[in-house]
């Protein structure tokens, strides 16, 4: 039996990967965006992007967008190579299945 | 004598500051101020809801965009009620003199004022009793504050767009508002969050959403 990758438990989570996946993307995103693109609800979310800013993987920023306060989330370097790590894990583990 | 009355004067005078500092500190406190603005507002004391919040501007300019644009726009909101535009372009004149390094956002701030206060000039009939010279001049700083913010923050979504939503009232404007309305839509693949409706209704209909 050949070593399994590790997949990182962080990323692993459903909405967790989605949320990384979107701001993969783009330069910053709001949290209403993220919302409407994830179909999640604000309480979800709200969870998941606290422990994704808990390891490090995004940060957040209070700023104001037409003079009304928002929420700006920016994917870090960290979270960057820890999506492209999950998706080398991944590739490894379901290498023969993907031949 | 005279000498021993000075040094008595200036001892008093440095206490009383030092006694009056801490009231005073306590009195600009800015979620405070913010606050009794709202409350003014809500009220209908317009006059000291608009004084708090240029108070509450005076105080907050230079600090996080997060702190000063919401601020700002609770005061835009009442002066589009109440219609003064020209305390606004007064206001927003003297706050950015007072400043001695140049802000992107108070440089579009108070171009935005500017275009408020012309504006208002044309709805009250006011332009043809104006020596001509005078409002190319505030057109012309206008301009200039808006390139200047530009150089600072080339991608800062409220000066494009407020330096469009300017030429859409400008007779002559309507080339540069394209050429602003396209370098806003190079952003928004990478911004999909920024308020992408108020830019379509711009471009559809060659003015700002009311």
């Amino acid at each position: 039996m050949p070593d399994l990758p590790e997949l990182d438990p962080i990323v692993h989570g459903k909405l967790r990967l989605a949320i990384l996946s979107l701001l993969a993307g783009v330069e910053d995103a709001e949290f209403t965006w993220l919302r409407n693109q994830t179909g999640s609800t604000d309480g979800n979310l709200g969870a998941q992007m606290t422990k994704l800013e808990e390891a490090g993987y995004i940060s957040v920023e209070k700023k104001s967008m037409q003079r009304k306060p928002v929420s700006v989330y920016r994917m870090t370097e960290a979270g960057r190579n820890a999506l492209s790590e999950y998706i080398h894990a991944l590739r490894t583990l379901l290498g023969a299945a993907l031949k | 004598m005279n000498r021993l009355r000075l040094i008595l004067t200036c001892i008093l005078t440095i206490a009383a500051v030092c006694l009056l500092l801490p009231v005073c500190g306590h009195a600009l406190d800015l979620p405070s101020i913010t606050q009794q603005a709202q409350q003014a507002a809500s009220a209908g004391k317009t006059t000291r809801a608009l004084g708090l919040y240029e108070l509450a501007l005076t105080q907050s300019v230079g600090q996080a965009d997060s702190v000063f644009g919401p601020i700002e726009g609770q005061y835009w909101r009442l002066i589009a009620k109440t219609g003064d535009f020209p305390r606004a372009f007064y206001f927003f004149t003297a706050l950015a003199a007072e400043q001695k390094s140049p802000d992107a956002t108070l440089l579009a701030s108070k171009a935005d004022a500017s275009g408020g206060y012309l504006g208002w000039l044309q709805t009250q009939g006011l332009m043809a009793s104006l020596p001509p010279s005078y409002i190319h001049q505030l057109n012309a700083r206008a301009l200039g504050e808006y390139n200047r913010a530009l150089a600072l923050e080339p991608n800062n979504f409220g000066v494009l767009y407020g330096y469009a939503i300017y030429e859409s009232y400008a007779p002559n404007g309507k080339a540069r508002m394209q050429q602003l309305l396209a370098k806003l839509n190079s952003l928004r693949a990478s911004h999909p969050h920024y308020p992408w409706s108020m830019v379509d209704y711009l471009e559809q209909h060659g003015h700002p959403q009311q």
